[in-house]
């Protein structure tokens, strides 16, 4: 039986880190940024 | 308006095509650009901004045009953009000094409109070369407006624009009738396109006829493009080996000092194996980037690079694609994302959708950690046949391209491609610190990919590859209570260490990733995936390169192998079975899924808007990824089948 070690205060710590790289990444890509053609060299 | 008093000047670049205008706007915004279109025209201009001291320059790329005049979308979007709405205050003509005439129509119109201007005048450095010298000084009175040369594509870089915008001038010139245009284009020719070393230019002249006719040759031509290639990047194997064990090694050093100052747990595995894992599973082939765009660079410096444009029109017309798309599919190989952009310039529609639909086949720069990975996989301390696989990726990329154009042109798109017109620029010694300014541009573009999109990815797949957790299986229980009555401690020790992997691996299996992953398990196990390179697979198809970050990351939390480099550690895994994780039939499968694989999301989305609709983006990915699935499985089982296991 799978579970969340919610007792763990380190497993609250990793998740808010996850779910801020989550907020960012698609924050990023709304704005043109990573994973757009803005990263990418001129040619 | 005085200039010199507004705080924002809004600027537009307009020019003909390949002329310099996108170089000189990216060395002035310096990559902080979005593109724009304009209502009632299909074209793109791209806008950027830049700040010079109190003065904002608010820059307008125009798409390239020889006319304001011609009834095609870059015309339109041009027109509308200096005519209409927010039309810029001024203006900055480029004009190629290899091809003056050509720029005439264009240069007389803008300076009709009556709108401050400056002039620069590219490529002087390439018309000496063919014993042609513009007198700047005679252009700037003749025109009456400021002129600036940038003698070679460096030298744009170095231009101070904003004093130069300060001194633009609204030109006094109007052409009546197409006599006086003509009259004044002849006039204007004779005074500033002066003659230089005539004898010196002609015999160069005809040493670059002899050296066109061997690099041109139909057969001979093909021949020497492919060992040049070859010859490229079996270098690059050998020249980035010691500096990839350098990096390598260094991120090792990091994982090992950080794990002994710190306690095991959570945020100690998120560090280790999320993110130094993931962006050091990236970053190691830094190196290898880095020499292959040098050494593509010093070949385009020598001008040998437009002879290969040359040669591959004759290719590509057969297929039906026009001479045009050579310059956007070879910008695909640095990134699928500015080339398709590029196709703008193809004149027709049914060209450009064309080429938009097939050039992420060529093998963009995100696609090199993945070969190198699996290439490195099937050919160790091999440096010559791992330079021809990779050869044979850029070909097998190449040629589905064309043969998928081929298709597109009889069954989507059907009719003849227009012919090509190309300036070949002379023979050169090539410059070295140009060709090292461009391979550290690259590399730094690949450093900031891996330190933003990467490394959120990275953190994500290790969260979703760590949870939920799963209590130890029996068969831990019981390998933990063998170790614990075993009185041989190296024994124990060993019973331990299997007791470990057993329970890591149950772990990842039992996660969200692993979920997945075993989900997927059945549509990729054909081309040789299980499920950890199926969860690799998946998360790779926001970014190719992600593959190598996203096994490192998957490695580093099922097994135990933080000492390891990347290579190794993909080497000594195991799959569930315990059978080798990517055995060379499995590389070889992977790989040309690789090489084929419509597998980024923004060129979808580029696709999506260059080409006018979803169906385009859709038709690609699905066709791209059928491809892909179907000659990645054939590989595979060919391979099998021949006793490679």
């Amino acid at each position: 039986m799978s579970f969340f070690p919610i007792e763990d205060p380190q497993f609250w710590i990793v998740t808010m880190v996850t779910v801020g790289a989550v907020i960012v990444f698609f924050w990023r890509r709304k704005g043109g940024g990573g994973g757009s053609c803005k990263d990418c060299p001129e040619r | 308006m005085d200039l010199a008093t507004e705080a924002t000047i809004r600027m537009a670049i307009v020019g003909n095509p390949n002329v310099g205008k996108t170089t000189l706007f990216n060395a002035l915004v310096r990559g902080s650009s979005r593109v724009t279109n304009h209502p009632g025209s299909t074209a793109n201009a791209v806008v950027g901004e830049c700040r010079h001291s109190t003065k904002t320059l608010r820059v307008t790329d125009l798409p390239g045009t020889y006319s304001l005049q011609l009834d095609l979308p870059e015309a339109d979007l041009c027109r509308l953009h200096l005519q209409e709405g927010e039309a810029p205050e001024v203006l900055c003509c480029v004009i190629d000094a290899m091809g003056l005439g050509r720029n005439l129509k264009l240069l007389a119109e803008v300076l009709e409109m009556r709108i401050p201007l400056v002039v620069v005048v590219t490529k002087t450095e390439e018309a000496m070369l063919r014993g042609q010298r513009i007198d700047i000084a005679a252009l700037e009175e003749y025109l009456g407006v400021p002129v600036v040369e940038a003698a070679h594509k460096s030298m744009v870089r170095k231009l101070d624009f904003v004093s130069l915008l300060q001194k633009a001038r609204v030109a006094h010139f109007i052409a009546e009738d197409p006599e006086a245009f003509k009259h004044w284009g002849t006039e204007l020719q004779a005074r500033v396109s002066l003659p230089v070393n005539p004898r010196r230019a002609k015999l160069r002249r005809q040493r670059d006829d002899r050296l066109d006719r061997v690099f041109t040759h139909p057969v001979i031509g093909v021949v020497i493009f492919s060992v040049a290639m070859s010859l490229i990047f079996g270098s690059v194997f050998w020249l980035a080996q010691t500096p990839m064990e350098w990096i390598d090694g260094f991120f090792g050093v990091v994982a090992q000092s950080l794990s002994a100052r710190m306690d095991q747990g959570p945020v100690h595995d998120l560090l280790v194996d999320g993110v130094i894992g993931g962006v050091s599973g990236t970053l190691v082939f830094l190196p290898q980037i880095l020499m292959l765009f040098f050494l593509v660079s010093l070949l385009e410096e020598t001008g040998y690079l437009a002879r290969a444009a040359f040669v591959a029109d004759r290719w590509l017309r057969p297929f039906g694609l026009p001479g045009h798309a050579f310059v956007p599919l070879l910008s695909s190989h640095a990134c699928a994302i500015p080339a398709i952009m590029s196709t703008r310039l193809i004149p027709d529609r049914r060209d450009r959708i064309a080429t938009i639909l097939v050039a992420p086949f060529l093998s963009c720069s995100a696609r090199l950690p993945v070969y190198i990975l699996l290439v490195g996989i099937l050919f160790p301390g091999d440096p010559i046949l791992a330079g021809c696989t990779f050869v044979g990726c850029y070909l097998l990329g190449a040629f589905a391209a064309v043969a998928s154009a081929g298709l597109v042109r009889v069954l989507l798109v059907p009719g003849a491609s227009m012919p090509m017109v190309m300036d070949l620029p002379p023979y050169r010694i090539p410059s070295v610190p140009e060709a090292a300014r461009i391979a550290m541009e690259r590399g730094w573009s690949f450093l900031t990919r891996a330190g933003s999109v990467i490394l959120l990815i990275c953190i994500l797949l290790w969260w979703m590859s760590s949870y939920p957790a799963t209590p130890e299986s029996s068969n831990v229980v019981a390998l933990r209570s063998a170790s614990q009555i075993q009185v041989d401690p190296a024994l124990a020790a060993e019973i331990t260490a299997q007791a470990d992997a057993l329970a890591l691996r149950e772990s990842a299996a039992a996660s969200y990733a692993g979920q997945m992953g075993k989900l997927m398990e059945p549509v990729l196990a054909p081309v040789g995936a299980d499920w950890q390179l199926s969860v690799a697979v998946m998360a790779s198809f926001a970014a190719r390169e992600v593959f190598v970050s996203s096994l490192n990351v998957l490695l580093g939390v099922s097994e135990d192998v933080e000492d390891q480099t990347t290579l190794e550690r993909v080497r000594s895994s195991t799959r569930d079975d315990g059978s080798p994780l990517l055995p060379l039939s499995s590389a070889g499968g992977l790989l040309v899924f690789y090489v084929l694989a419509m597998q980024c999301m923004p060129t979808l989305a580029v696709t999506r808007r260059e080409a006018g609709g979803i169906h385009w983006a859709l038709l690609q990915f699905g066709w791209m990824t059928l491809w892909a699935w179907v000659l990645g499985t054939l590989t595979r089982s060919m391979l099998l089948w021949f006793g490679v296991a």
